[in-house]
C-alpha cells in the first residue's frame, strides 16, 4: 500500500492523448498561455476578487494562482509577499484535476502537503480552500484560493463555498474580457492601418492621374482648362484627407468648409457660420467640390478678386417632415459683376447643387453674388 | 554654374511611376533647374555613386527595390551629406523624416516643388 496520492500527478497518463493532438496538460498550459496574463502587472478587477474572497472566508491570505509547468504565479494576492512560487510549493496544483473545490482542513495532516516547505517552514500554512479556474473549454488553469495559518476542522460554510466558486467564475470572466478587449483593439488597429493604406493608394492614384493629365495635355494651348482640371483634382484630394480623419465614414461640415476654403484664400477672407453637423462621404465630397467652384469664381471675378472682399459661408438645417440642409454662400465687397458667370463646366457643377439635388437659388445683388444650395439632410448624410 | 539669381541645381528625381516622374521632371525644368531620373532607390544610389554633381534628391517614399525613400534619405545623409533631400508620399501623416529633409504630400502641385527647390537654391 502506498500513501502517495495520484493527485500529486495531475498529468496522469491514464487518458491517452488523441493521435496528433495535445496531451491534457499541454492543452491546459496552452489555454493558460492563450490568456497572455502571466507576469502582467496587478489589475484592480483581480485584486478586488481576492479581497472579497479573503473577507468572506475570513482568511488572512487569498490568491488568484495560475499554475504553469514549473511555477505558480499570482495574478492577485492578499496576505502574501511572493508573486510566485516553484511548483514544488504549490498546493493549488493538487486541485487541477477536478472541477470541485479542493479543501484541506489541516495541511500538516495531509500526506500530499505535509512536506510542503510553506507548511513545514516559516510561512506556517495550515488551512487551504481553492476553487478551480475552469475555462469555457473546460481547462483548469489555476485556483482562486483562500489560506489560513490555523487549521480549520470545519472547513468553509456552504455560503463561503458558493461565494468562492462564484468568484472563481468571475476570474475567468475577467480573463475572457481581457481577451475580447485585446482582440477588439487589434481589430481597430488593423482597420486604421487598412484605412491609411487605402488613403495612401488613393493619393498615389490621384498623383498618377495628375501626372498623366500633365503629360497628355502638354500640347493643349488652353492652359486655363488644364489648370482648372488640376485645381479640381487638388480639391478632391483635400476632401479625401478630411474624410480619412474619421475613417471615411463621415466628416464635419465645418472641417470640409474650412479645408475647402483654405485652398483658395487666407482664413481672414471668409466667415464660416453654422451648427455642428456631420456629412456622409458623398455629401462631404459634394460640398467640397461645390465650394471649390464657388471659390474659384470668387477668386477670378468675385469678392476674392480684390483685397477688400470677403465671403460668408453658412448653413442651417430646416427641421420638419423632410429635414433639409441649406448651405449659403454670400460675397461682399467685391467688384460689380455684370451678368451671370459663363456657362462653363464650373457653372454646370454649381447648377447641380448639393449631391445633385439641383436646388440652387443664385442671386446677383448689388452687394455681390449670393447662392443658397438645398438638399435633403438624409442625402448629404448618407453613408 | 550660376543662372541669374540662384544656383543651377541638379535634381535627381526618384519615382517608380513614370507619369508622376515625368511631371516632376517638367516642374523642375520649368523652374529653371536640371533634372536627372531614377526609377527606384537602388538606381538612385548607383547614380549618386557615379556622379558627383547632384545637389538635390527628390524621392518618393514607397517604391519597389531593396530600400525605400526613407532609407535612401538616410543613406544620403551619411554618404553624401551635402545633398538636400525632399521626400514625397501619398501618406496623410508625415513619416519620421531624417533631419534636414522636407516633405511634399502627393498629389503635389508643380509650384510646391518649385518653391522647395528655390528655397534650397537661395539658401
Amino acid at each position: 500500500m502506498t500513501m502517495t496520492s495520484p493527485l500529486l500527478m495531475p498529468d496522469q497518463p491514464a487518458a491517452p492523448s488523441p493521435p496528433g493532438g495535445l496531451s491534457n496538460e499541454a492543452r491546459r498550459l496552452a489555454a493558460l498561455s492563450g490568456y497572455a496574463i502571466l507576469d502582467t502587472p496587478p489589475e484592480q478587477h483581480f485584486d478586488d476578487i481576492v479581497h472579497v474572497a479573503a473577507h468572506v472566508c475570513n482568511t488572512p491570505i487569498a490568491l488568484v494562482s495560475l499554475v504553469e509547468q514549473d511555477r505558480q504565479w499570482f495574478k492577485a494576492r492578499v496576505g502574501i509577499e511572493a508573486s510566485e512560487t516553484p511548483i514544488s510549493q504549490s498546493v493549488c496544483s493538487l486541485g487541477l484535476c477536478s472541477n470541485d473545490l479542493l479543501i484541506i482542513p489541516d495541511l500538516t495532516a495531509d500526506s500530499r502537503t505535509v512536506d510542503n516547505t510553506l507548511v513545514s517552514g516559516e510561512a506556517n500554512l495550515r488551512f487551504y480552500a481553492g476553487a478551480p479556474l475552469v475555462t469555457p473549454t473546460g481547462e483548469i488553469i489555476g485556483m482562486l484560493c483562500v489560506i489560513d495559518v490555523a487549521p480549520r476542522r470545519e472547513g468553509l460554510t456552504s455560503e463561503q463555498k458558493m461565494v468562492l466558486q462564484a468568484l472563481a467564475r468571475q476570474v475567468i470572466v475577467q480573463l475572457e474580457l481581457r481577451l475580447a478587449v485585446d482582440a477588439m483593439q487589434k481589430l481597430e488597429t488593423e482597420r486604421r492601418l487598412l484605412n491609411e493604406e487605402m488613403s495612401h493608394r488613393l493619393k498615389n492614384t490621384l498623383a498618377l492621374v495628375q501626372g498623366m493629365a500633365n503629360q497628355t495635355l502638354k500640347g493643349v494651348t488652353e492652359r486655363d482648362a488644364v489648370t482648372a482640371f488640376e485645381n479640381r483634382l487638388m480639391a478632391l484630394s483635400s476632401a479625401h484627407d478630411i474624410l480619412l480623419q474619421d475613417s471615411w465614414t463621415s466628416a464635419h461640415l465645418l472641417h470640409v468648409v474650412e479645408g475647402g476654403m483654405a485652398l483658395h484664400a487666407p482664413r481672414n477672407r471668409f466667415v464660416i457660420e453654422g451648427p455642428d453637423m456631420t456629412l456622409g462621404p458623398r455629401g462631404a465630397l459634394s460640398v467640397a467640390m461645390l465650394l471649390h467652384e464657388l471659390a474659384t469664381n470668387a477668386v477670378k471675378h468675385g469678392a476674392l478678386s480684390v483685397a477688400t472682399g470677403s465671403v460668408h459661408v453658412g448653413w442651417q438645417i430646416e427641421r420638419g417632415d423632410s429635414p433639409t440642409l441649406h448651405l449659403h454662400w454670400r460675397e461682399r465687397g467685391g467688384p460689380t459683376i455684370e451678368g451671370p458667370a459663363s456657362g462653363g463646366f464650373g457653372s454646370k457643377l454649381i447648377a447641380m447643387g448639393l449631391c445633385g439635388a439641383r436646388k440652387v437659388n443664385e442671386t446677383l445683388g448689388t452687394l455681390g453674388y449670393e447662392a443658397v444650395f438645398s438638399a435633403p439632410l438624409s442625402r448629404v448624410q448618407e453613408s | 554654374m550660376l543662372s541669374g539669381r540662384s544656383k543651377q541645381l541638379k535634381v535627381l528625381v526618384v519615382e517608380d511611376e513614370v507619369f508622376v516622374r515625368l511631371m516632376a521632371v517638367d516642374a523642375i525644368e520649368e523652374a529653371g533647374f536640371c533634372a536627372v531620373e531614377a526609377s527606384d532607390a537602388d538606381e538612385a544610389i548607383t547614380v549618386l555613386e557615379d556622379r558627383s554633381d547632384i545637389d538635390v534628391v527628390f524621392s518618393d517614399i514607397k517604391m519597389p527595390g531593396s530600400i525605400d525613400g526613407l532609407a535612401l534619405a538616410d543613406a544620403i545623409k551619411h554618404r553624401w551629406p551635402h545633398i538636400f533631400t525632399i521626400l514625397t508620399s501619398g501618406h496623410l501623416t508625415m513619416p519620421d523624416l531624417p533631419p534636414g529633409t522636407t516633405f511634399l504630400q502627393k498629389p503635389y502641385r508643380a509650384t510646391w516643388l518649385a518653391s522647395s527647390l528655390e528655397a534650397i537654391a537661395n539658401a
